[in-house]
């Protein structure tokens, strides 16, 4: 279990079994549970909030909190949705904040490349880089250009890779609206030829 | 359903969604037909490449952080909350918003004193004592500076006082008769209905 742990692949029974070991007061479970989700958690965070800055705070939160409540979830099989739905709602707090701030003035907030500049370019050719960009670039465009609730359902279905239970779950709806927004968006993505083009390698 | 009638769009979105979704029919039909099949593979791939392009762009960060110990996982179970790590934005506030908050709430509460003073009739009828002893002083004073220049007090009073005969002869005025009847004329006195130059003329 140790090992699959820290080779972040857990089966569901495994990580049911950390949860509840961590529900009930086993710091090295939950440790492990950090292990599994850093990466998956991490990715989430960053597809919302495109600042890796941002997405290493929000993620590090994302467990505190998730360790600070473990007490308060009663079904531990369900401890992924329930990790999800904590890193679901602190972006969206983060937005809050940010948008609180900037109102404010910004108080300085340190300005950050734009997330297309940030996506892994290391190691990569000049080409590779700029074609990476333009992926990159063409993916967020898509997505900004869903309603909110389609991009919710969509993002955690096709790129965090959620199920529909899940999925439901983590946004405490019900299993019927996440379809609805799921046909909609897919609709939206089978239309877009200049995505479809780039995600198949045709651009 | 004939082999010639395929699934429509929707139905393809439907199955690529979730199968279940369909009509028992419709899923007998896209086990069989070949041309539905490859529409559906389609853009189940495109779907699924989505993912992974996502995924296989952000480079994630190794963990960068430590959950509390073991003797804080206690203090937390028995209702004692550990202090968080501050993020990044956090350590940022308290460095810069300590001193700014601290001037913008001397600024406030003068601001909301010189109100109270200026605008609440009670506190003008009944001003604190500290606001009394404050005018006390400024009345003291006020009363200390003419204790300085008394001699030039004193010569103004001596210049106000009635000349002397001697001295009204010098300055030729020792009429104090026509004086006296010019007053008159400026303001008469009452008595009944006659003034003293018409009691002059009747007499």
């Amino acid at each position: 279990l140790e090992q699959a742990a820290n080779q972040h692949t857990l089966d569901p029974d495994a990580i049911s079994l950390l949860a509840k070991k961590a529900h009930g007061g086993d710091a090295a479970a939950f440790d492990k549970l950090v292990n599994t989700f850093w990466p998956d958690i991490y990715r989430l965070v960053y597809y919302r909030v495109s600042s890796q800055m941002d997405a290493e705070d929000l993620t590090q939160e994302v467990f505190l909190k998730a360790y600070r409540n473990i007490k308060s979830l009663k079904d531990q099989e369900r401890f992924k949705p329930w990790l999800y739905s904590i890193a679901v709602n602190l972006v969206k707090d983060h937005y809050r904040r940010k948008n609180v701030r900037s109102v404010v003035g910004g108080f300085g907030e340190e300005m950050e490349a734009p997330a297309s500049a940030q996506v892994k370019l290391q190691d990569e050719g000049a080409d590779e880089k700029v074609a990476r960009r333009q992926v990159w670039a063409e993916v967020e465009r898509f997505r900004d250009s869903l309603p909110p609730s389609e991009r919710d359902v969509f993002t955690l279905r096709f790129m965090d890779g959620l199920n529909i239970r899940e999925i439901a779950e983590t946004l405490k709806r019900s299993e019927s609206a996440v379809k609805t927004h799921l046909y909609r968006a897919v609709g939206k993505f089978k239309k877009n030829n200049s995505l479809l083009r780039i995600l198949r390698g045709e651009a | 359903m004939s082999m010639q009638q395929h699934l429509s769009n929707d139905e393809v979105i439907i199955a690529v969604v979730d199968p279940a979704d369909l009509s028992p029919e419709k899923r007998e039909h896209l086990e069989s037909c070949r041309v539905c099949r490859v529409e559906l593979d389609k853009l189940d791939a495109d779907l699924v490449g989505l993912g992974e392009t996502a995924s296989h762009m952000v480079e994630v960060p190794p963990r960068n952080f430590e959950l509390p110990g073991a003797e804080q996982i206690h203090h937390e179970l028995s209702g004692e909350m550990p202090r968080r790590p501050e993020t990044r934005w956090q350590n940022w506030w308290s460095r810069q918003g300590q001193l700014s908050l601290a001037g913008g709430l001397a600024m406030a509460a003068a601001v909301v004193l010189a109100l109270m003073v200026s605008l609440s009739p009670e506190w003008k009828s009944n001003p604190p004592l500290s606001l009394l002893m404050a005018q006390e002083q400024e009345l003291n004073f006020i009363l200390a500076i003419p204790q300085e220049p008394e001699p030039l007090l004193g010569m103004l009073a001596d210049a106000s006082e009635p000349l002397s005969p001697f001295h009204r002869f010098l300055v030729g005025d020792d009429d104090t008769e026509e004086d006296n009847e010019f007053m008159e004329f400026l303001a008469p006195e009452k008595d009944g209905n006659l003034t003293s130059l018409d009691r002059r003329s009747v007499g």
